[in-house]
């Protein structure tokens, strides 16, 4: 009784994930409403009433709870409702309803009110705070770009330990630079603790700590922004200074060999 | 970025996809450059998943699959091409003629599909211009730039770049691949790629999708299939009330496979259900082929797929039995599934 009731509770909270701020899911319901007072029994109201109908009771049968107790990401079980056309549900009513009115001007604003209600139902994708007006034809920061063609070595790979804002773009750019640490690391539900990154978001850094851990785990660039503190000067541990690019200063391990492996022909097979 | 990489990349992101969809013309229906596109893309979908599922479990490299797709493709363009024009000089033969579409529109017509087409290259100009902030990224593109800059697929850790087993869940759904082949074969980064052709060509096709559906619940009514389709496009645009919706994965991740089964995918199986439903005790061969495609199409998308697609299509199976099909007709709408259960086993059996 109680997984029952924790699977219910689960696929409420699922529906309320998907439905979010706006007043969509309402308004589809609305429309679900409406099309089966206005639509005659055919394959149109079939498909576009009662299938819709039938998914959100598939939703909520108990056979889910067996997907969810058995899978950790489980939480995607909202893509179920993908299989719902909502838009084209909303759209086919609004313009069903439109279509009621007499073909005069009263159509085209009750078009407009129909776009007005879509507007303010739902939320403006752009205006999400996670756009911004791409640099460059990779879409990753510029600075990701500069500082992968400042560090990269011909023929070989290179490990660099790059700072928490850029890690995600690196290798969307380029695949010869190995990090440290990855976006694995930032995803709070499937973290691997990653201590070079604990040491990084240290207000000022132990130099001593990071550096034996750079050479740990075989990381000849250290990539940091230009502002950051440490407690020693990274010379003192023979990391050399080699250039700042856009912020970010560039420090290359001196006892480290970055030329090429003699021993190795083919540096990609296994 | 050259001119011609530009041309290539665009070529083969739309041109090799419509001469596919050439062969499924349908010789009693009219040509439709935008069902040729459509089609085309489930086509191509399907071929890419069916050779590069055993490369990349075989642990072949790219350059290895790509011997095998680019003959693989261009033996179906001539195949599809072959039997466009032997449609055409069927219909000829047979005397069918097809309706004149009448091209003359309307003021009202002229406004709503003017607006409908300045939504979507305002889409398609967002799409390419600005940049969404998706972590997912990390792993998709940068699983593709690997495998175009060192041969490996799904061998090299993604975020970090050190060898890794296979991880079927992601093998047996290689999307990012197509973005890995797109690139090798035009000397693009796959970033380039991704954001700048494949996110606006996959936005389209999804559109082209909608315009089909509307031709069949609105038919010849086009003040109401333009009007239909403008506020679509604005239920997309506004359709971020939730990161989980399909029209959020729409604009913000459209070079995902994800994004690819919620708007491609599964709108298409929609699309195909409203056209079988018109008249279900008729299924065509070509339903059926189209049907097996998709189902082969939505596996490269995602594993999720493997479990969506067949969900979709055990709803429409259940009510073709309602409206009593006939078992033939039935029977032929449960086979388009194999293929999904066959990567499903091999998910569970070495994932």
């Amino acid at each position: 009784m109680q997984a029952v009731f924790s699977f219910y509770e689960k696929a409420f909270e699922n529906m309320a994930s998907f439905s979010g701020s706006g007043l969509v899911l309402e308004l589809f319901f609305l429309c679900l409403l409406f099309l089966f007072f206005k639509l005659d029994e055919d394959y149109k109201k079939h498909m576009l009433l009662y299938f819709p109908l039938v998914v959100l009771v598939i939703y909520f049968m108990p056979i889910w709870a067996v997907y969810t107790s058995l899978r950790d990401d489980s939480e995607i079980l909202y893509r179920i409702f993908w299989l719902i056309p909502m838009g084209v549900v909303v759209c086919f009513s609004c313009v069903t309803a439109i279509s009621m009115l007499p073909k005069n001007g009263f159509r085209h604003f009750a078009f407009l009110g129909a776009v007005l209600l879509l507007i303010f139902s739902g939320e403006y994708t752009y205006g999400s705070p996670f756009y911004s007006p791409a640099e460059n034809i990779y879409h990753v920061p510029d600075s990701v770009v500069k500082i992968c063609e400042e560090i990269e070595v011909p023929g070989r790979e290179i490990r660099a330990c790059f700072p928490e804002e850029l890690v995600s773009n690196v290798r969307q750019y380029s695949s010869v630079v190995f990090l440290t640490y990855g976006r694995a690391s930032l995803i709070t539900n499937y973290r691997e603790v990653s201590p070079i990154q604990e040491l990084l978001r240290e207000d000022i850094i132990d130099t001593k700590s990071l550096i034996k851990e750079l050479r740990r785990t075989d990381t000849p660039y250290l990539v940091i922004s230009e502002d950051k503190l440490f407690t020693d000067s990274l010379w003192d541990y023979d990391f050399a200074y080699v250039t700042t690019v856009e912020g970010y200063d560039i420090y290359l391990d001196n006892t480290a060999y970055i030329g090429l492996w003699d021993d190795q022909e083919d540096l990609w097979t296994e | 970025m050259t001119f011609l990489q530009c041309l290539m990349t665009i070529l083969i992101l739309t041109v090799v996809p419509a001469i596919l969809g050439l062969g499924f013309f349908d010789k009693k229906s009219e040509a439709s450059l935008s069902l040729c596109l459509v089609e085309g893309y489930i086509f191509f979908f399907a071929v890419f998943q069916a050779v590069a599922v055993p490369f990349i479990i075989r642990e072949k490299t790219l350059t290895q699959m790509l011997s095998v797709l680019i003959p693989v493709y261009s033996i179906l363009m001539a195949i599809s091409v072959f039997f466009f024009v032997l449609n055409i000089v069927r219909r000829k033969k047979q005397g069918f003629v097809p309706a004149k579409e009448v091209y003359y529109l309307s003021t009202s017509e002229i406004i709503y599909l003017g607006l409908f087409l300045a939504l979507i290259l305002f889409q398609i100009y967002k799409a390419i211009f600005y940049v969404y902030a998706d972590g997912d990224d990390a792993f998709y593109i940068a699983t593709a730039q690997v495998a175009d800059q060192s041969d490996l697929m799904y061998l090299r850790n993604p975020y970090m770049g050190d060898g890794m087993g296979l991880n079927y869940r992601y093998v047996i759904a290689p999307f990012p691949m197509i973005i890995a082949s797109v690139a090798r074969l035009t000397g693009l980064k796959s970033a380039t790629v991704a954001h700048i052709f494949l996110s606006p060509v996959l936005i389209l096709v999804t559109y082209l999708i909608y315009y089909e559906i509307s031709k069949i619940l609105f038919k010849e009514d086009r003040e109401k299939r333009y009007m239909f389709l403008s506020l679509l496009a604005i239920f997309v645009i506004f359709g971020n009330y939730s990161t989980s919706t399909a029209e959020t994965f729409l604009l913000t991740r459209s070079r995902q496979g994800k994004e690819a089964l919620a708007n491609i995918i599964l709108p298409f199986l929609f699309l195909m259900f409203l056209k079988i439903a018109e008249d279900i005790k008729k299924l065509k061969f070509t339903h059926f082929c189209m049907l097996t495609l998709t189902m082969l199409g939505a596996a490269l998308t995602s594993v999720f797929a493997n479990i969506l697609a067949p969900l979709m299509l055990g709803l429409f199976v259940l009510y073709a039995i309602y409206r009593k099909a006939g078992f033939k007709n039935i029977f032929l709408l449960c086979l388009p599934v194999l293929p999904n259960i066959i990567f499903l086993l091999i998910y569970f059996v070495e994932g």
